[in-house]
């Protein structure tokens, strides 16, 4: 399952966002504030959420280079953005974790406060994007 | 002739990574239109000509599926190209979409494949914006 969910992170961070990640252990993780959080719910044979948290000092880096220097950076399309990436891996994860007949639905990305966000995933990604961190976690119901 | 272009995706993100991966493509573009659900892609194809349609599945308000059916029911729009662009995996519904005679590619997509799969729906000839007679009226 972990497995799973590094493969489609690193593929969807390589092919949209332009960025090659490394897996990153988990005794160099760093508890951070500077962060956010989307969270994709899902259902299918077996249903929960994809929580995708990224540093933000990373985000502007990762629009400009999926979108285009040209663009106009504001919170609404960050979001968009961090949102699609989260869909993105979700898309390519649970399929990879369930088996490829299966049929996931998957909802739109949804802002997460850290608050929310609670313990014991079932599995987590921890990766090194360039200087900056992002993970993804699976909560299954 | 410039092919004028619908792009379909709740994600401006996404519609803006496509638009600006057809315009690298070689192919010559012409007005690109953009949707963010079925039923505004439904209102923009009666009022534009469009000659290709980029499609995701899964959108609030009208889906892609139900915006792709809408699109074949209508005698006017049933010829028209599209292109399925999205995160689904499962082979039974990727057989099950390809059945409406569109092309699938898969979020994420490298620009190559993109590009392909215009080149293969449109009949567009590799390094040309020469139109294959028979794929479009125009």
């Amino acid at each position: 399952m972990e497995q799973a969910l590094y493969q489609a992170a690193i593929l969807t961070f390589e092919e949209l966002g332009f960025m090659f990640p490394v897996e990153r252990l988990p005794e160099n993780d760093i508890e951070t504030d500077d962060s956010v959080r989307v969270s994709v719910k899902f259902n299918g044979k077996f249903s929960g959420q994809m929580v995708l948290q990224i540093d933000n000092a990373i985000l502007p880096i990762l629009a400009s280079n999926m979108l285009g220097d040209d663009e106009h950076l504001g919170d609404e399309i960050l979001f968009d953005v961090i949102g699609e990436l989260a869909n993105v891996i979700c898309g390519n994860a649970l399929p990879a974790i369930a088996g490829k007949q299966e049929i996931f639905h998957l909802e739109a990305p949804q802002l997460l406060e850290k608050s929310n966000l609670t313990k014991n995933p079932a599995a987590i990604a921890r990766l090194d994007v360039e200087e900056s961190k992002a993970d993804v976690l699976l909560y299954i119901n | 002739m410039s092919l004028n272009v619908l792009i379909v995706d709740d994600s401006a993100a996404m519609r803006s990574i496509i638009q600006k991966t057809l315009q690298i493509s070689g192919l010559e573009i012409g007005n690109v239109y953009q949707a963010k659900n079925g039923e505004e892609a439904l209102e923009m194809l009666e009022e534009n000509w469009v000659d290709l349609a980029l499609v995701d599945i899964n959108m609030p308000v009208m889906d892609g599926e139900t915006l792709i059916n809408r699109i074949r029911e209508n005698p006017d729009l049933s010829e028209l190209p599209i292109v399925v662009v999205s995160t689904e995996s499962s082979e039974a519904r990727i057989i099950q979409l390809r059945a409406k005679d569109v092309e699938f590619i898969h979020k994420p997509f490298a620009p190559e494949i993109l590009r392909e799969a215009v080149f293969q729906i449109t009949g567009v000839e590799h390094g040309t914006s020469t139109l294959s007679s028979g794929n479009f009226d125009f």
